[in-house]
């Protein structure tokens, strides 16, 4: 029987995808040889219970009503009596927390402190793909190619119209480490510039600025990668109401269709697609589930983002699988991972030398 | 035999469903789609209900049990998870004691067969609808369901609703996951509690804010419940 912690929530701006996609995946949870632990966390709070497996236990969250929880090593303990009493070992953790600490690499450095495996990218890449400027180099450094950006500086407007002009108008002003097009902004002239870098910096993690490329879509992929091994998923085509692919577009779309699955492009731009999807992930060095978005405009394919822990952990981006199926191999495969944590294997001797014999550095 | 819905993962375990009094499959339908992708799911129509005729004389419990056997049997299914809502609940006991091989492990929701507070009164109030009926051939209104039930059905009803299970409850070796609704009027809470009480080896849950279709008003967490306990060694 594998324990597994499901952990989403979190203080970020994308609490309710985290909802929404834990409750879906508790929906769906495989069961056999498996068990999901849900873990709320909330506030610095963690909480458990079966009844946060209903979307309308969260508005409003009555604390009172769930039980509350410590994660500590790998045991997770229960509050009783306001003391806290062992309750189940984990043996891994799969991750459903969006955006904020639950994608940055935090949460992600906190199950690797205690010794938990989980289903999805490591630190460094999580860290990576959170930041927008970061993921830009990176990938862009293995040879995908990306859309002109630069980072706006707030504290200097002259510097940043300057650079906006050499890029040219329409430009797209992004929170650095945002997610679901929350915050953004398009500039058509140098008059708007201010507002959208306003509007921008309102999440507090710097700005990006991109060139707008018109007659754009968005394009997803998916990559799958367990045990050493890499499935990318076909595409998907977003579709926008607006300028730009909108929050309201992604999860509360005015028509029945948000996306098209499988994507209406050529097998060749497909097929480069899913060259770049790998590049990128090789760049990153991400684990799990992870989708990337592509922007296309005719046959020129650019990345444009990376999402760690994706919606749904794009479990519709694999059909083939299943949504129980896949979510088993997922944990399962976390469940054998061996955490590369440093055991000191060789004795240096350091720590019986008496303080005398230890020479000062000078 | 009784007409079924099944799907699923034919190498998993079986999970079988039965209605309550009044139900079909699809009444059932949303717990048996959601374990679909995992477990051999069965629902069946019982005898008078969906599409199962009822046949043409009064039905017991023992009936109906023998019905589930026979299509479990006629499915190639030696054994199963029966999950019983309300009278489903009822027949769900009655093939675990009469066929015990059948049943690995039982899930009653807001599940009907104890003998239910104010029996007594209840007598009471049968004499005095013989009595009435004696005179005015029409005697005292019955409850919602046995309006509703006409011919032999009603007949049924009324055989297999004056059998107290207390006795089978407490026979039962398979354990029991028991799931209620805090709020069910039908059988009220105190029932789930009786049953847990008992059933050896059994667990209660009681969802706040739940009715008598505790499954329906709580769906996720009925689900998680079940997966668990399934799961569970």
């Amino acid at each position: 029987m594998i324990n597994c912690a499901l952990v989403y929530g979190t203080d970020s701006p994308e609490h309710d995808v985290s909802v929404v996609t834990a409750a879906e995946i508790m929906k769906n949870a495989p069961s056999r040889g498996i068990r999901l632990y849900p873990l709320y966390v909330r506030g610095g709070r963690w909480f458990t219970g079966n009844g946060l497996a209903d979307v309308k236990s969260y508005s409003p969250f009555d604390p009172e009503k769930f039980t509350e929880v410590r994660l500590a090593g790998k045991t997770l303990y229960v509050y009783k009596r306001k003391k806290l009493v062992p309750y189940v070992v984990m043996d891994c953790a799969l991750i459903a927390a969006h955006g904020g600490m639950g994608e940055n690499g935090a949460l992600q450095g906190f199950l690797d402190v205690n010794g938990i495996p989980y289903c999805s990218s490591g630190v460094f890449a999580s860290a990576v793909g959170m930041n927008k400027t970061a993921a830009k180099i990176l990938v862009s450094a293995a040879g995908v190619p990306v859309a002109e950006w630069f980072v706006p500086d707030e504290k200097d407007p002259e510097d940043t119209l300057k650079k906006a002009e050499n890029i040219g108008y329409p430009l797209i002003f992004k929170p650095n480490s945002g997610g679901s097009s929350l915050g953004i902004a398009v500039s058509e002239s140098a008059a708007d510039v201010k507002a959208a870098v306003e509007t921008a910096s309102g999440f507090g993690c710097g700005v990006i600025c991109e060139k707008y490329i018109e007659n754009a879509c968005d394009v997803n992929v998916a990559v799958l990668s367990v045990d050493g091994k890499k499935i990318v998923s076909r595409p998907e085509r977003m579709i926008k109401s607006g300028k730009i692919l909108s929050f309201g577009d992604k999860y509360a779309p005015k028509s029945d269709k948000v996306s098209v699955f499988p994507a209406d492009i050529p097998p060749e731009t497909e097929l480069e697609l899913v060259r770049l999807a790998l590049i990128c992930a090789d760049a990153l060095g991400t684990e799990g589930v992870v989708r990337f978005d592509f922007l296309l405009c005719g046959k020129k394919i650019l990345f444009n983002e990376v999402n760690t822990v994706p919606g749904s952990l794009a479990t519709y981006l694999f059909p083939e699988f299943g949504t129980t199926d896949f979510l088993r191999n997922l944990i399962e495969a976390a469940s054998h991972k061996q955490l590369c944590c440093f055991r000191p294997q060789f004795d240096t001797g350091l720590l019986k030398l008496k303080p005398k014999g230890r020479k000062k550095r000078e | 035999m009784l007409s079924y819905v099944a799907g699923g993962n034919s190498k998993g375990v079986a999970v079988l469903f039965l209605h309550g009094w009044g139900g079909d499959t699809s009444s059932v339908e949303p717990l048996r789609g959601a374990l679909e992708s995992e477990y051999m799911t069965v629902s069946a129509d019982l005898y008078g209900f969906g599409k199962t005729p009822h046949p043409d004389k009064a039905l017991t419990l023992n009936d109906y049990a023998a019905g589930v056997k026979e299509l479990l049997d006629a499915l190639n299914i030696p054994r199963a998870v029966f999950v019983g809502h309300s009278f489903g609940g009822r027949v769900a006991i009655r093939t675990a004691v009469l066929y015990p091989d059948t049943v690995s492990k039982l899930v009653l929701i807001d599940a009907a067969g104890l003998k239910p507070r104010g029996a007594a009164f209840k007598k009471i109030r049968a004499k005095i609808h013989k009595i009435l009926k004696f005179f005015n051939d029409r005697g005292l209104r019955g409850s919602s369901d046995y309006e509703a039930a006409e011919g032999k059905l009603r007949q049924t009803f009324v055989s297999v609703v004056n059998e107290y299970q207390d006795a089978e409850a407490a026979a039962l070796k398979c354990g029991a996951l028991i799931v209620w609704g805090a709020r069910d009027k039908a059988t009220p809470p105190y029932m789930a509690k009786r049953f847990r009480r008992l059933i050896a080896d059994s667990e209660l849950h009681i969802l706040p804010d739940a009715g008598h279709f505790a499954y329906l008003d709580k769906l996720p967490e009925t689900l998680m419940l079940i997966k668990a306990y399934i799961a569970g060694e």
